[in-house]
């Protein structure tokens, strides 16, 4: 059997589960989201309720499929835009070096040492509450790490041998960096873009701390998580039902990443 | 020595830089800490004379220059909320997240390393599968939902440790280690099961290198060649890692501080600025700025003088 | 004492008769949840001196300063270590603490208080008239409520202080339970962590963000306190209340209502009272669609409080129709909780008639701190829904909330529950004058303006009530906003201590709590 393809089956089959659940939320879930019933309050899971109700006797499975929606998308949007930003401020800062780099990465450690929470109002305050601002919220937060890590990259592997040797070859300094340089950060990308979209998720959950999350009463896993912390003796399903779909979303994009780093990077 | 100096002169830039962004950002979020102190009953009166009094009623530019020339004097003035100087507010707090950051180095050194070795001699067993679905599975758990299932699993089922009742290490330092032991390992576990990966990769590279071969030849057994050349050689390839774990170990103290209660500056962070106490904020905001450049300088570092490959910018 | 006097006295007693109402007869919406469930009468356990009691806080007390802190949480703490001339009584009345006696001139204007002999400060110094006349000045000098009527302060001889006020106002009486402390000893700020009064307690030890602790105060000049210290700890959120007093770091703490389904009553003491807050979906009368008074009646029609109280609160809270709390007993008006019947025809028709047939879309700033606010704010999108109303809730830090909704006026709508920082209308109800500054529902109305006005000006207190009863009705009728509930607070505390003593203010009585085994 082919290197990491067990990791890429069993990735695709978790991460393809939740990508399914999210996209039924769409057409169908067992009960309206919204809909609360006192009499069945803070109910243990059962076949009316697959997940249990929370406190204002909401179905919990219904709203944990459709957070998957919302957390996923949050997630993504928020890692595909600063992996892209990052990308371009890393090369362009490891490869071209001197002042320009000396810029980037001061405005980045200033950043990187400024706390979150500080950010997220300040973007919150300038933009009005959209919907999703704390994906531009995230996406400021995690720019400095993955710059960096791009720039390391860069820096590895300007001087490197195959690079070199294209250069002879009369490559253009733009290609090189794309086409040579950029491909041989990409395991240790992907393997941020994983650690990212974990963090993004736990981000938003803590940015509810300040009201800056999805608004409620649209639920998000990192919303549901909060709001269940005090219900958490009475009915552990209501934290436990996002809690676990996290961690399955989150090994399954950890499986497909190994599973390729093995079959293609190695 | 040249080269530190520059990059010591650009350290205090960026640290100038940081302090601008923090003041300004606090200009630009609303809300007043008088009004924040003295609650909606106050009145207007009431309220414009402890602005006055606090000085939140200065010029902008007054304001910024008052602080930073007493910051560069080592009077860092004083918060707003607890009526105290930021400095004695410091004490104590810093002390709290630094021990907690320390054990949580510990633990991951600790368990991390030799877990990686271990799973590096098991290469191609049952064994490393279950050691990579573990780190899998560390990696993948966010660490407010750990904190809540910890203190549910070792506080209120098992009786390990009282959760909510932190321990001042000035009581009791034995209590105060097992009451923080479980915020630690908290952070700990996404940090061990990167760290596990990495060594076990860094120790199957270093074990496929000539030398190790060439050294196998001459008939040097398997253990001595692992503990006398490839380990020590795997431990120099992770340092910048480990420099890297600071900056995500402290952001994970945040969190982990929040939810077991511990009063060191992560909370001490969070409250001032949502009590908009701006010399606390902007002395908290130096202070963690300091740590995550300073790690980062050095890591710069050392990651030039460990692979050559990287030369020095303008040597 | 002359007769006008004690028909005043008897009035105000009236007036205030808060406690006995806000404790026992809070809501028992479920039949399992008494006001009160505790260790039965016949079995009570003999009163055992000493003990430390540790109780739960989740906002941190971080000054002390009885002129300056006034969070309802500071002031149930700060309620042990100082006094003031008088003193509040569980049942809403006040009676002479500091002071030995106080009389009230018939027009209201003069308050003259004779001091009691011997009252010692924590620093181990007499309370004299000295040490009043600063205190007072301390008041005027931080614009406290009620002081700004002074006229002028004296001391005739070295037992009696007199007050003037420029206005007759029995309402003074309230503020004369402000704290007395010794003279010069705030001239540098020092209350804010080295307070000193004349309380049952002392202040301790205090650890930012950890604990404060109270030590028994053995010169107390009244009924010494049981335990021997109070340790007050700071929780991180109203979440970890259940967590601490689960594990046992925590005695006792007052929390929201979800608490009685999570805590096993066989070893806990659960108490009900009114927290003394309306709260209210505020909207703002500036704002277009609600500058219509048949949108805000729509929405007052379509709003289901009992639903809200129900799901939110599993219960335990009061139906509200007006801005005036159920605990002002001699002023409420309860026959105005009944204004709105839920009618969603009604409803309609009148959003019809204003023009909003469709409905239309608003948005609602929630301060992110009080989850019950965010809770009752997803309950209402559901209702309003019925009526093609979209609310949007958008949740905003305590900050940003004051700033920009309190003080700005910037907003669309908002929930959150008003307090009174004294047990009088004028508490409740001046915020809703057109040019009060602290009008921020921007309501105007000169019917309203005109009632309270005379409220306050008359001195009969007959009048008064009638006036100040006709401000709900005016605030009902023209729906300045929508009401809501005066939500209940429950008190738990576990089997070790016993008597607890509930205030129709903010207070945590620790004097007269006291261990069993």
């Amino acid at each position: 059997m082919k290197k990491g393809l067990t990791e890429i089956r069993i990735g695709c089959i978790l991460t393809g589960f939740i990508i399914f659940l999210a996209l039924l939320s769409l057409v169908y879930t067992p009960y309206d989201i919204n809909q609360m019933d006192t009499s069945v309050r803070m109910q243990a899971p059962s076949l009316a309720h697959l997940f249990g109700t929370d406190n204002m006797g909401r179905d919990v499975f219904s709203r944990a499929i459709t957070g998957a929606r919302f957390t996923l998308m949050v997630a993504i949007c928020t890692v595909a835009g600063c992996t892209a930003i990052s990308s371009v401020l890393g090369l362009v800062s490891g490869y071209v070096g001197g002042i320009v780099d000396e810029i980037i990465m001061r405005v980045i450690d200033a950043i990187n040492s400024f706390p979150g929470i500080l950010i997220a109002l300040i973007i919150v305050t300038v933009m009005e509450h959209g919907r999703y601002t704390i994906i531009i919220a995230l996406c400021i937060m995690f720019i400095p790490s993955f710059t960096r890590i791009v720039r390391t990259g860069t820096l590895q592997y300007k001087d490197a041998i195959f690079v070199k040797s294209n250069r002879i070859f009369g490559d253009s300094e733009l290609r090189l960096a794309l086409v040579h340089v950029f491909p041989n950060i990409f395991p240790i990308l992907l393997s941020s873009v994983i650690v990212g979209l974990s963090n993004a998720i736990l981000a938003e959950a803590s940015m509810s701390y300040l009201g800056l999350g999805i608004q409620p009463p649209a639920p998000s896993w990192g919303r549901m998580l909060y709001e269940a912390q005090n219900i958490i003796f009475t009915a552990p399903w209501c934290a436990l039902a996002p809690g676990l779909m996290i961690v399955i979303t989150i090994v399954g994009f950890n499986c497909i990443g190994e599973g390729v780093r093995k079959r293609w990077l190695t | 020595m040249r080269y530190i100096i520059k990059k010591i002169i650009i350290l205090i830039l960026t640290m100038l830089l940081i302090s601008l962004f923090t003041f300004f950002a606090f200009h630009i979020i609303p809300g007043d800490p008088a009004r924040l102190i003295l609650g909606t009953e106050a009145s207007e009166e009431k309220v414009a004379l402890l602005r006055s009094q606090l000085g939140t009623d200065l010029p902008l530019s007054t304001q910024y220059t008052r602080w930073i020339g007493g910051f560069v004097r080592g009077n860092f003035g004083n918060s707003i909320r607890y009526s105290m100087p930021v400095s004695d507010l410091m004490k104590g707090r810093i002390e709290v997240t630094v021990l907690l950051g320390l054990m949580v180095i510990v633990l991951v050194l600790a368990i991390g390393i030799p877990m990686g070795v271990f799973a590096a001699g098991k290469k191609n067993t049952i064994i490393e599968q279950i050691i990579n679905f573990f780190t899998m599975l560390g990696i993948s758990f966010p660490g407010f939902f750990l904190s809540i299932l910890f203190i549910w699993i070792f506080g209120l089922i098992l009786h390990l440790f009282t959760p909510g009742r932190y321990v001042s290490y000035e009581n009791s330092w034995p209590e105060f280690w097992r009451f923080m032991f479980f915020p630690a390992l908290a952070i700990a576990v996404p940090e061990i099961a990167i760290l596990t990966k990495y060594v076990r990769t860094a120790v199957l590279d270093e074990l496929s290198e000539d030398y190790v071969r060439t050294a196998h030849g001459k008939g040097i057994s398997f253990y001595a060649i692992l503990y006398g050349h490839v380990l020590k050689n795997a431990i120099v390839a992770i340092i910048p890692l480990i420099g890297m774990m600071i900056g995500s170990i402290f952001s994970g103290s945040i969190i982990v501080e929040q939810v077991f209660a511990i009063p060191g500056i992560g909370r001490l962070l969070i409250s001032s600025v949502t009590g908009r106490d701006f010399p606390l904020t902007q002395t908290l905001v130096m202070y963690v700025a300091l740590v995550i450049v300073v790690t980062n300088f050095i890591v710069d570092i050392l990651i030039q003088v460990i692979d050559p490959r990287i030369r020095l910018q303008g040597k | 004492m002359n007769k006008r006097l004690s028909v005043l006295a008897l009035a105000l007693t009236a007036a205030l008769t808060v406690a006995a109402c806000a404790t026992t007869a809070a809501p028992a919406p479920q039949a399992s949840a008494p006001a009160q469930e505790s260790a039965s009468a016949e079995t009570a356990p003999a009163i055992k001196d000493g003990g430390e009691f540790v109780y739960g806080l989740a906002t941190e007390v971080n000054n002390f300063d009885p002129f300056k802190a006034t969070t309802a949480d500071a002031k149930s703490i700060y309620f042990n270590i100082y006094e003031g001339l008088v003193k509040v009584t569980p049942e809403g009345t006040f009676e002479p603490a500091v002071a030995e006696s106080y009389e009230i001139s018939e027009d209201a204007k003069t308050f003259t208080f004779t001091l009691r002999d011997g009252v010692k400060f924590h620093n181990g110094s007499t309370v004299t008239t000295k040490d009043v006349l600063y205190s007072i000045q301390l008041a005027i000098d931080n614009a406290l409520n009620g002081f700004g009527n002074i006229e002028s302060i004296e001391a005739p001889d070295d037992k009696t202080v007199v007050v003037t006020l420029k206005e007759g106002n029995i309402d003074f009486l309230s503020a004369a339970s402000t704290a007395i402390v010794p003279e010069g000893s705030d001239d540098n700020g020092e209350h804010a962590l080295a307070p000193i009064g004349t309380g049952p307690f002392k202040f301790g030890e205090y650890a930012v963000q950890d604990y404060v602790t109270l030590e028994r105060f053995d010169d107390y000049w009244g009924e010494p306190a049981h335990l021997d210290s109070v340790k007050v700890k700071f929780i991180a959120s109203s979440s970890d209340y259940q967590i601490s007093y689960q594990s046992g770091a925590i005695d006792g703490f007052t929390a929201n209502a979800g608490i009685t389904e999570q805590i096993d009553k066989n070893t806990a003491k659960i108490f009900v009272a009114n927290s003394n807050a309306v709260q209210l979906l505020a909207l703002n009368n500036d704002f277009e669609p609600f500058s219509d008074e048949n949108v805000r009646k729509a929405l007052c029609y379509a709003v289901d409080s009992t639903e809200i109280i129900d799901t939110v609160n599993y219960g335990y809270g009061v139906k509200l129709g007006s801005g005036l709390i159920p605990g002002l007993t001699a002023f409420y008006d309860e026959t105005l909780a009944d204004t709105y019947d839920v009618d969603i025809e009604k409803a309609k028709s009148l959003l019809a008639e204003a023009g909003y047939a469709d409905g239309f879309t608003f948005t609602v700033r929630v301060p992110s701190v009080y989850q019950v606010h965010v809770d009752t704010a997803q309950v209402i999108v559901n209702q309003l829904a019925k009526i093609g109303v979209t609310m949007n809730i958008e949740q905003v830090d305590w900050a940003t909330w004051l700033e920009k909704v309190y003080s700005n006026r910037d907003y669309e709508a908002t929930i959150i529950s008003l307090d009174g920082s004294i047990a009088s209308p004028t508490a409740f109800l001046a915020r809703y004058v057109s040019d009060a500054h602290n009008n921020f529902v921007n309501f105007k109305s000169d019917a309203y303006d005109e009632a309270y006005k005379a409220a306050v000006a008359s001195i009969d207190e007959q009048e008064r009530i009638a006036k100040f009863k006709e401000c709900q009705k005016v605030l009902a009728d023209e729906a300045a906003s929508v009401y809501i509930q005066d939500i209940s607070n429950i008190l738990v505390y576990n089997n070790h201590f016993d008597g607890y003593v509930g205030y129709p203010l903010y207070a945590v009585d620790f004097s007269v709590i006291y261990k069993v085994d």
